[in-house]
């Protein structure tokens, strides 16, 4: 072996090592405060029990909510999958103008904060929403039409209208790869196209629909305030709204503590799972098949993908919409008309205490604070985020699968369970002077690590070793290689990533919400509490804002792929 | 994977020795030296930062539009003392606050538990005892703890709201609320989460005892929905969703007040309405115990007072104050109904556990 073979060894070996800081990191961030929180459910005064698990575990409330909770789940996935099908194959096959805006779009219900997307429910769907006011003119019926709100048909709705973009993505991505030929040998021997679609596609797609459907099916599980605010009622309850009231509002550790083990080691299980199928599909080429332009289209696929579209515009965009058509609206007296007027975004834009009553204050400083928050979990969660994606693609790791599932385990952890666990640390006085500010940004932080790690291991494997042997070759360490060639060249990753990480802090609010003090009101937090007080039209310009904001990241990180192509 | 298993262990393990650590660390603060140490460290705190109130409040009291910021600024302009207003949610989640934080208090006074939040105060033991020398202006009725910790600042009825534009024909008692025509009207909030919520399931027994869920039975087709507390449960109403809502007798001089309209109106029953009063405390090793006195002395005077009713929309505790025009629109029930305290505490858990079980909703 010659040495500078053995050097490159000996770098490679050494990835355990370089990996240490960011496990560290984890560990006090992550694994530290769930664990505690977790061992709750086993702890008595007296010592170890397992009285709270067996009293979780028969009781058959608890057997009820969990059947519920994973019922609701698998519906709201194969749901998404359906809808999503179609749209993955038009992603994928077809060239058409416009194709990149629309979807950059259908990534916006991924990144929207709950309370947003409950109140463009209310506002869409509800009994004097949009939809039933429509409906209720063309029947010309005074009661209201549709009864969808405050039930299992709302979380369902709600579910595939945030889960619905993931499946067209992962599908439209998986469909690229997939290649043509055995298709065309079909189609000389005669077959159908009904029937090429099920004997070979489909089969060829099961591995990409079976990893969108374990993602979507993981945040359906976990999903907290559509199922609080839209299902109503214990009835339609889950095992995370369950174990947020236990702990938050009974204070009961124990019986919380032992809940949120079981929904934990169901969901740690389900990201295990889909880590394990998401690592097998990265490594494959993907080929760049050549799209169908629109002016060669045949009809029949025009109006398939219009009608598609429509249908889409309809069910995702009509909440969004509606919440943005809101924030300029003013009703001027009790019974009198609605008029446009730009008034909330000039109470908005106001300086503190110019006008009696407004929510001047509230505003600009949760736009402050998200902004602060926001810009700081990007900055942390890209250095350690490409510093961890940097070891990761360039050195060996005798077991790298376990290395890799304990760094992205925390997208299987509750962010509810999260903020619990660091409120037990922080508040029962054991690390009482970290300062709540930091604490949402590193809980924010861990949250958005995995998002930002999928954007960035990707791109930084994708560099090739021959540049990087070159540049050694030449001389270059690992640091001054790092940041002169390896950064530079994912980019496109890191504007993904830090997208991803400013979004996620942007709509952040379960664990915000837990950690929060009254200093620290985010967009989200004064969504909240404008809802509350009876504040809904500048309760929408704020999410018109903050929907902006969201989409501008977006239509960034589309951009940049777009130039990376 | 079994090494990764191996790994999550071994953080577990590690973490477990961590959390085994802190636990006889609590022990220790505990014991009679870690008191003593403590009160020491307060008393030195004390004299360092005299002039700083902490006040744990629920989020729409400090909000700009409620009574926080007005009482604040006029009694820092009066005392010279700064005050931090704390609100990290409702009365509930404040109160959590304060017990998880009980070994370690951050807090110097904690405003908003309610009488049927007192039997958990006093469990919990998370406040001290002050005989306020204004209590001799509050009538007897209100002063729900003679024991004073829990002092009372405020007080109304819990009672179902209307919208009088929709509804021409209001229900007239809680047995009204069950006919077919008021089918999917009513808003509630979740007793687990909500002070009315609680009240309205406390009412509800303090009318049919032991049969209280029988009659949630009943009432199940008229709930559009159970939310989780009473801000949002209010917005839908507002927003025209449902033309039933449970709020407070107080309610309609919001509207009132600040829109000049009568649309909402609050139901006087004909079996009476739950009372609740809204109570001030002062956290039990607390930094400020003095300053914490002096802000409930402003709170029960004539000036405080007419604050925290206009701007916290419920009737004062002291009978004196004067009230604008618009607290007209709060009704005074002929029946008003308090289940004791003792009653609460024994039966409260159970209560609510049959009501998540066997309401029907």
């Amino acid at each position: 072996m010659n040495r500078f073979k053995m050097m490159k060894e000996g770098l490679k070996r050494s990835g355990e090592i370089r990996l240490l800081p960011v496990i560290f990191f984890l560990f006090l961030t992550f694994y530290l405060p769930v664990t505690v929180l977790l061992l709750k459910g086993l702890q008595s005064e007296g010592g170890w029990t397992a009285d709270w698990l067996a009293e979780i575990i028969l009781s058959p409330y608890y057997r009820r909510i969990f059947i519920f909770t994973f019922g609701q789940a698998l519906l709201s996935t194969v749901l998404s999958l359906i809808l999503g099908l179609p749209g993955g194959w038009i992603l994928s096959h077809l060239d058409f103008p416009g194709k990149k805006f629309l979807k950059a779009l259908t990534t916006i219900p991924f990144i929207l904060p709950s309370i947003l997307v409950v109140l463009g429910f209310i506002l869409f769907w509800g009994r004097q929403g949009v939809v039933n006011s429509v409906l209720m003119t063309l029947t010309g019926q005074d009661k209201p039409v549709l009864d969808i709100l405050y039930s299992f048909k709302a979380i369902l709705l709600a579910h595939v209208f945030y889960n619905f973009p993931i499946a067209l993505r992962l599908i439209a991505a998986w469909w690229e790869g997939l290649g043509e030929n055995q298709h065309q040998a079909a189609r000389t021997l005669g077959a159908s196209e009904g029937r090429i679609f099920s004997t070979i596609t489909l089969p060829q797609l099961l591995p990409g629909m079976i990893s969108a459907g374990s993602l979507i099916f993981l945040y359906c599980f976990m999903s907290f305030a559509v199922v609080l605010v839209l299902g109503g009622g214990p009835r339609y309850s889950t095992l995370e709204v369950e174990v947020y009231r236990l702990i938050k509002y009974s204070l009961d550790f124990g019986k919380g503590g032992a809940l949120a083990l079981v929904e934990t080691a169901a969901t740690l299980f389900l990201t295990w799972f889909y880590i394990r199928r998401e690592g097998r599909n990265i490594h494959r080429e993907s080929l760049i098949r050549s799209k169908m332009h629109w002016k060669d289209l045949r009809l029949r696929t025009k109006l398939f993908t219009a009608a598609y579209f429509v249908l889409i515009l309809f069910i995702i965009f009509g909440p969004i919409l509606t919440v943005m058509a809101q924030s300029f609206l003013v009703q001027t007296t009790r019974t009198g008309p609605v008029e446009l007027s730009l008034r909330w975004y000039r109470e908005i834009l106001a300086a503190p205490g110019s006008l009696r009553g407004n929510n001047a204050h509230l505003l600009a400083q949760s736009m402050r604070n998200s902004l602060f928050l926001g810009f700081s979990t990007l900055i942390l969660t890209l250095i350690i985020g490409s510093y961890t994606s940097w070891v990761l693609a360039r050195f060996n790791f005798r077991f790298s699968g376990m290395v890799e599932t304990v760094i992205m385990m925390p997208m299987g952890v509750s962010s509810v369970v999260l903020g619990m666990g660091y409120l037990w640390l922080l508040r029962g006085g054991r690390l009482g002077a970290v300062p709540p500010v930091l604490t949402i940004i590193l809980a924010h932080t861990v949250i958005a690590l995995p998002f930002v790690l999928r954007a960035l291991t990707p791109a930084m494997k994708r560099i090739r070793q021959n540049l990087l042997d070159a540049s050694r070759l030449m001389g270059a360490g690992g640091v001054r290689q790092f940041l002169s060639i390896e950064l530079p060249l994912v980019k496109p990753g890191l504007i993904t990533g830090g997208a991803f990480a400013l979004a996620i802090s942007l709509g952040e609010i379960n664990a915000t919400l837990i950690l929060s003090d009254a200093g620290i009101p985010t967009i989200p937090i004064a969504i909240l509490r404008l809802i509350g007080t009876y504040k809904f039209y500048s309760a929408c310009a704020l999410g018109t804002i903050l929907i902006l904001i969201c989409l501008a990241a977006f239509i960034l990180i589309d951009a940049f792929e777009g130039w990376e192509n | 994977m079994k090494k990764s298993i191996f790994i999550l262990f071994f953080l577990m393990m590690t973490a477990l020795l961590f959390a085994g650590g802190s636990q006889e660390k609590d022990q220790n603060n505990d014991s009679d030296s870690g008191h003593s140490e403590k009160a020491e460290t307060a008393e030195e705190n004390h004299q360092a930062e005299e002039k700083l109130l902490n006040i744990y409040c629920y989020d729409s009291f400090a909000s700009e539009w409620g009574p926080g910021p007005a009482l604040v600024e006029n009694f820092t302009a009066a005392t010279g003392i700064e005050v931090k207003l704390n609100a990290p949610g409702d009365t509930v989640t404040v109160l959590s606050k304060v017990i998880l934080e009980k070994k370690n208090p951050a807090g110097d006074l904690l405003i908003g538990p309610d009488n049927n939040l007192l039997a958990r105060v006093l469990a919990e033991d998370v406040l001290e005892a002050y005989e306020a020398p204004a209590l001799s202006g509050v009538s007897k009725e209100l002063i729900f703890d003679e024991s004073n910790h829990l002092l009372p600042f405020d007080w109304g009825y819990f009672a179902i709201c209307y919208d009088s534009e929709v509804l021409s024909n209001p229900p007239a008692s809680l047995e009204d609320l069950t006919k077919a025509e008021y089918a999917k009207s009513l808003v509630l909030m979740d007793p687990r989460t909500s002070s009315p919520g609680m009240g309205f399931l406390l009412w509800t027994r303090a009318v049919y005892g032991d049969d209280y869920l029988e009659y949630w039975n009943r009432l199940a087709p008229s709930v559009l929905t159970v939310t989780e507390s009473w801000s949002n449960g209010y917005g839908l109403f507002t927003s025209g969703e449902a033309s039933l809502v449970l709020s407070y007798s107080t309610s309609p001089v919001y509207h009132k007040m600040w829109e000049e309209t009568e649309r909402y109106k609050a139901l006087d029953f004909a079996e009476g309405n739950y009372l609740q009063v809204e109570g001030v405390g002062v956290i039990k090793g607390a930094a400020h115990p003095e300053a914490a006195r002096m802000f409930i002395d402003y709170m029960l005077s004539a000036e405080g007072q007419a604050i925290i009713a206009t701007n916290n929309i419920m009737m004062p505790a002291v009978s004196s104050t004067e009230l604008p025009e618009a607290f007209d629109m709060a009704f005074i029930s002929a029946n008003p109904l308090l289940l004791d305290k003792e009653e609460i505490a024994a039966g409260e858990q159970e209560w609510v556990q049959s009501w998540v079980e066997k309401s029907g909703l």
